[in-house]
């Protein structure tokens, strides 16, 4: 590879905290104008690698050099005004200021003039016009969305002259349609001869995007590889060094009798008449766009947001409940869409976690049984291949693919009969995902109704027997697994 | 706050209401320091009593020791167009505005119990710092002028704390063997300067002849610690203000004495000398000074 | 020593405290006396059982400025109760604690069924609270009460004072109902991500209405305790202790976000509180000064936590 055509080139590069090797002889070359994809499991040493290169934590050994020069003894402020910067996965705006003012935040004053640039809107407007950005630079950054917040921190680090952009899993929080014009721009910023380095856990993103993936396991670098020398499979394969069978697990089952079944089911101003039937040792898909009422329906079924219109059937009783314990404590489990919000407590231990809402199974009058609560929750933790510490480890230095196993398990406790999965592998690792996609399988065939809710196509047409498709609150149809396609879902949801 | 000025302004809109229908009879404002005193109570209570025997209605609000508050309720006063107020001032300087406010609009004001900078119209009350200087001769002549005391403060830079201060000092001056060991703010509180008291007993044990607290409830609390520890029937303690409660421990022979400051008497004048401003009559002195007693028991 | 501290869980106050009074020792040899430790423990007594039952709402990430007024209206209610002579002191007592259960279920059912900050409830019955104190006494101390409501105050069993038997009691009930029944677990999920919580199934509003119970259960206990003290029901007692408590509880580490905390570092927050308060009267240092030392020593301690926090990382 020809030096001229490289920015940035890291060789030898160890980094180790007393004991563990987090990096271990990386090397690494990105070219100017190239997108390259960091891929690997979570611990892998994604984060770290970044953190290296922007001086945030110094490295044990080896080189960083920018365009020919080392730089991995300097300051992270030193290394922005190189040009290298980096998008977090937590934003950096404030949240008060205009776009404008967020994007030459700091350097106010570079220009040597007291009272500061004169119109930054100005040039910022002239900058969005050049990569046809459609963001009025006058507002507070917090009406802007999610994905255009994002546009603005990348647009800053492109107005400090950046001509390296770390991102950090920059897609993990937008939607499809985001994600697409996403791509379009740091393509744009390639034609510009920037250089971009990325994490993601998406596939489809990666090889949509990526020239190159570069994978990491384990600290260590297994290769750089061209897009077009890889497919889902072998990549998969490369990041955790074994082969996967399929990666989408299904077996044929029959499916037995209804478990729960809605007539009608409404809940006012949010969905209505929604028919549908959960069979034991079936998936059943719900399909729609984001804001459609999926989870709604799913919260419906759990008393989380209590019906208002219709008949539940469950077990052949009618059911309505109106507390989620109520639900739960008839045999129904549910894991929630945003495990952070609806999920997990961060301070606790993983054992707490796990036996959340359901201590009647552990506890003599209100006195905690500690005996069989550990045996349950390390009994769990195994099955699960949950990799901790220990069970008094808290749950937020867990892993995303760890703490979803930690909760999937608190929902088995209960031994619910059918459970409500919305969305059960975002934003967790390739492996964890996997996994997830085995327990769905083992529970199926076990016998319990499950509701699969998903914006992931491929997950959700690969691991459902059935698909239900709803659109702005109602129902818009029911496809078989033999009859669904991408194409039949999306013109039945829009 | 804001429930509480919600309430206030309730209050005084409802007495607005009021005060419109009966214009025949003089109205008059009071606002209080503290209704939460026992002493400001009484006071409040004579002026209400007085009021009824000469049949004119009172509006009493209670400022919570706010002067920011007292200053409000004055203001509403004057647009209820009240024909004349009473203030018994939360500080000297900050309830100043009060007093200025009420002369401009044209209403006459009296001050009750403690003064402000702006003069009043018309001040009864009594002066803290003899009050001060009677307990602390009381002290001086029990322990025959040699001997080892303690002071109880009340709130630090309240003009109640600062004058008895001024007055105590003044009679340790005179004293040379009267030792001030220490002195500390007990903030009016019955259960703090017990456990100041407690704290005290600690570090000066038997060293301690006398006690003098600021304020009853203080010298109430300063008795309970030293009953605890076995040690009254050494220590002398005086206080003043002459409330109930001490006036009755000092007659079971637990507090030794206390100056009684006379509620009654601040009350009834205050008001007998606001009627004769409403109704523009001359009063012979503007300043009233209401005399302590000393009460020793039955 | 740097090993035994990043031990406990409440690392950054006990040194703070362990800094204190080593501070004072050296200042005067009155403090480190067992009779001044007794005299400490026992004028804390009242704030530590506050600051115990503030906790759990902290705790669940709630507030409770109604303490100080509660106290007062449970302290008036025991000693009106015990004056007249005609009940005896152990149904005094229960009535009173109902009181204080009572008033801190309106808390609860309040915040739970309007959905108005805790903060902002509180506050209410907290003015409410101290009115219902001033109607029940006509804004005077209650005196001559039963002569065992004194005892109970002052007197002592085995030596040690009865106020501070009541707070190692309820110290010990506290961590129990924390750490080892399900309530307690539940507490803390509901302060950690209420969210969470509700869909796991836990009975968020049923817990937070019993959370604010506990907090009157000992509000009540400290009004009677400080009654039998100063031996009068006084309408105006406990003005700012919920401030003292809940500076306590924060002190002590329990994170005012909720999800976090512990009865043991309140404890040691009161203590904190207590030690500072006892050791500047010994010394005798002036009264204005004592303010400006306390604000200095209570951001020495948070800075000593900050310094513990990293320690451990």
């Amino acid at each position: 590879m020809a030096l001229s055509t490289s920015l940035l080139v890291i060789e030898d590069l160890s980094l180790s905290f007393s004991e563990s090797q987090v990096l271990k002889s990386i090397c690494l070359t990105l070219d100017k104008g190239q997108i390259q994809a960091i891929v690997g499991e979570n611990g892998a040493g994604k984060s770290s690698l970044f953190k290296c290169i922007m001086g945030i934590i110094s490295p044990s050994s080896g080189d960083i050099s920018f365009l020919g020069n080392r730089i991995q003894n300097s300051s992270i402020r030193e290394i922005l005004t190189a040009g290298i910067s980096m998008i977090h996965q937590e934003l950096l705006l404030i949240p008060e200021l205009t776009v404008a003012e967020n994007i030459y935040l700091g350097r106010e004053f570079s220009e040597g003039q007291f009272w500061g640039i004169s119109d930054i809107n100005g040039r910022v407007q002239q900058l969005f016009d050049q990569y046809g950005l459609d963001i009025p630079v006058d507002i507070p950054v917090k009406e802007l969305s999610i994905a255009n917040q994002q546009i603005v921190e990348i647009m800053r680090a492109v107005s400090q002259g950046a001509q390296v952009i770390l991102m950090d899993e920059p897609t993990s929080s937008l939607t499809d349609v985001e994600v697409k014009f996403f791509g379009q721009l740091i393509r744009t910023l390639r034609d510009a001869h920037v250089g971009i380095l990325f994490t993601s856990h998406k596939l489809e993103e990666i090889f949509e995007f990526a020239d190159v993936i570069s994978v990491l396991r384990d600290g260590e670098m297994v290769g750089t590889y061209d897009v077009h020398a890889l497919n889902a499979r072998t990549l998969v394969q490369k990041m955790v060094g074994r082969d996967m069978a399929d990666f989408y697990p299904f077996t044929e089952t029959i499916p037995g009798a209804v478990l729960l079944e809605l007539e009608n089911v409404g809940l006012s101003g949010v969905f209505e008449g929604i028919n549908l039937q959960v069979r034991a040792g079936e998936v059943l898909g719900l399909a729609g766009l984001v804001g459609a009422g999926r989870t709604d329906i799913g919260q419906s079924m759990l008393g989380i947001k209590p019906h208002t219109e219709g008949k539940m059937t469950y077990l052949g009783k009618e059911f309505t409940p109106k507390h989620p314990a109520e639900a739960i404590a008839l045999g129904m489990g549910y894991l929630g869409e945003d495990r952070k919000e609806l999920g997990m407590i961060p301070e606790m231990s993983v054992g707490e976690n796990m036996t959340l809402g359901l201590m009647q199974f552990f506890q003599k009058f209100q006195w905690i049984l500690p005996n069989p609560e550990q045996a349950k929750t390390k009994e769990l933790q195994t099955k699960f291949n949950i990799r901790v510490k220990s069970g008094q480890q808290k749950m937020e230095q867990l892993s995303g693919g760890n703490q979803q196993k930690v909760l999937f398990g608190r929902m088995l406790i209960n031994n619910p009969a059918c459970m409500v999965l919305d969305e059960p592998t975002r934003g967790i690792d390739v492996v964890s995902k996997f996994d997830m996609y085995q327990l769905i399988q083992e529970m199926k065939k076990d016998g319990k109704g499950i509701v699969l809710i998903s914006s992931d196509m491929t997950e959700l047409l690969q691991m459902s027997d059935r698909i239900v498709v709803i659109s702005k609150g109602k129902q818009r149809g029911e496809l078989l697994r033999k009859d669904a396609t991408a194409e039949r879902v999306l013109q039945l949801a829009l | 706050m804001n429930i509480k000025s919600v309430f206030a302004v309730l209050l005084t809109v409802g007495c607005m209401a009021c005060s419109e229908k009966k214009n025949d009879k003089l109205v008059i404002g009071v606002s209080m320091l503290s209704m939460q005193n026992e002493f400001i109570q009484q006071v409040a209570d004579a002026i209400e009593k007085s009021g009824k025997t000469a049949e004119v209605e009172i509006i009493i609000v209670d400022a919570e020791r706010s002067s920011l508050k007292q200053v409000e309720q004055v203001e509403s006063f004057i647009s209820q167009q009240v024909d004349a107020i009473i203030l018994n001032p939360c500080e000297f300087e900050a309830s100043s505005p009060a007093v200025e406010k009420a002369q401009q609009a044209k209403i006459p004001i009296v001050n009750v119990n403690s003064s402000t900078k702006s003069k009043p119209d018309a001040f009864v009350g009594s002066d803290d710092a003899e009050s001060a200087k009677m307990a602390m001769e009381l002290i001086a002549k029990h322990v025959q002028g040699k001997g080892n005391i303690l002071m109880i403060q009340g709130y630090m830079g309240q003009a109640a704390q600062l004058d008895r201060e001024r007055g105590a000092k003044a009679v340790l001056a005179k004293y040379p063997d009267l030792k001030l060991l220490a002195s500390q703010t007990g903030e009016w509180d019955r259960a703090k300067s017990m456990s100041l008291m407690e704290n005290w007993i600690q570090s000066y044990g038997n060293d301690v002849q006398a006690v003098f607290a600021q304020n009853d409830e203080m010298g109430m609390g300063a008795v309970q610690a030293l009953m605890d520890a076995k040690i009254k029937p050494k220590v002398y303690v005086v206080s003043i203000d002459g409330i109930q409660d001490a006036r009755k421990s000092v007659d079971q022979g637990f507090l030794n004495a206390t100056i009684i400051q006379n509620a009654e008497k601040q009350g009834s004048e205050s008001l007998r000398l606001a009627i004769a401003l409403a109704k523009k009559q001359k009063i012979s002195q503007s300043t009233m000074l209401i005399p302590f007693e000393i009460y020793m028991g039955k | 020593m740097k090993k035994i501290f990043l031990k406990s869980p409440t690392g950054g106050i006990f040194v703070a405290l362990v800094f204190v009074c080593l501070l004072f020792s050296g200042l005067t040899s009155k403090f480190f006396t067992p009779m001044n430790l007794s005299v400490i423990l026992n004028q804390v007594s009242v704030n530590a059982i506050l600051a115990f039952g503030v906790t759990f709402v902290i705790i669940s990430g709630g507030i409770d400025l109604s303490l100080g007024s509660l106290l007062a209206v449970c302290g008036v209610v025991v000693a009106l109760l015990s004056q007249q002579g005609e009940f005896p002191l152990a149904f005094a007592f229960l009535l009173t604690l109902v009181v204080g259960v009572l008033m801190g279920a309106f808390n609860g059912f309040v915040v739970v069924l309007t959905k108005v900050p805790p903060f902002i409830v509180t506050l209410g019955t907290m003015t409410i609270g101290r009115g219902l104190a001033l109607l029940l006494s006509n804004g005077r101390p209650i005196s001559d009460l039963n002569e065992s409501l004194n005892v109970l105050g002052n007197g002592t069993v085995g030596g040690i004072p009865i106020p501070i038997l009541f707070l190692i009691g309820s110290f010990i009930i506290c961590q129990i109902i924390l750490t080892k029944t399900v309530f307690g677990r539940y507490v803390k999920a509901i302060g950690g991500n209420e969210m969470a919580a509700f869909v796991s199934g836990v009975r968020v509003n049923r817990i937070k209405i019993y959370v604010y119970m506990l907090s009157g259960f000992f509000a009540a206990l400290a009004g009677i305790l400080l009654t039998a003290r100063i031996n009068t029901g006084q309408p105006n007692a406990g003005l700012g202790f919920e401030l003292d408590a809940i500076a306590a509880v924060i002190i002590g580490g329990t994170s005012t976000r909720g999800g976090k905390g512990t009865i043991t570092g309140t404890l040691l927050g009161v203590l904190f509180i207590g030690v500072i308060n006892n050791g500047l009267d010994l010394i005798n240092v002036s009264a204005y000064w004592q303010q400006v030392i306390m604000g200095g020593i209570i951001i020495l301690a948070v800075v000593l936590d900050l310094v513990y926090q990293k320690l451990k990382k």
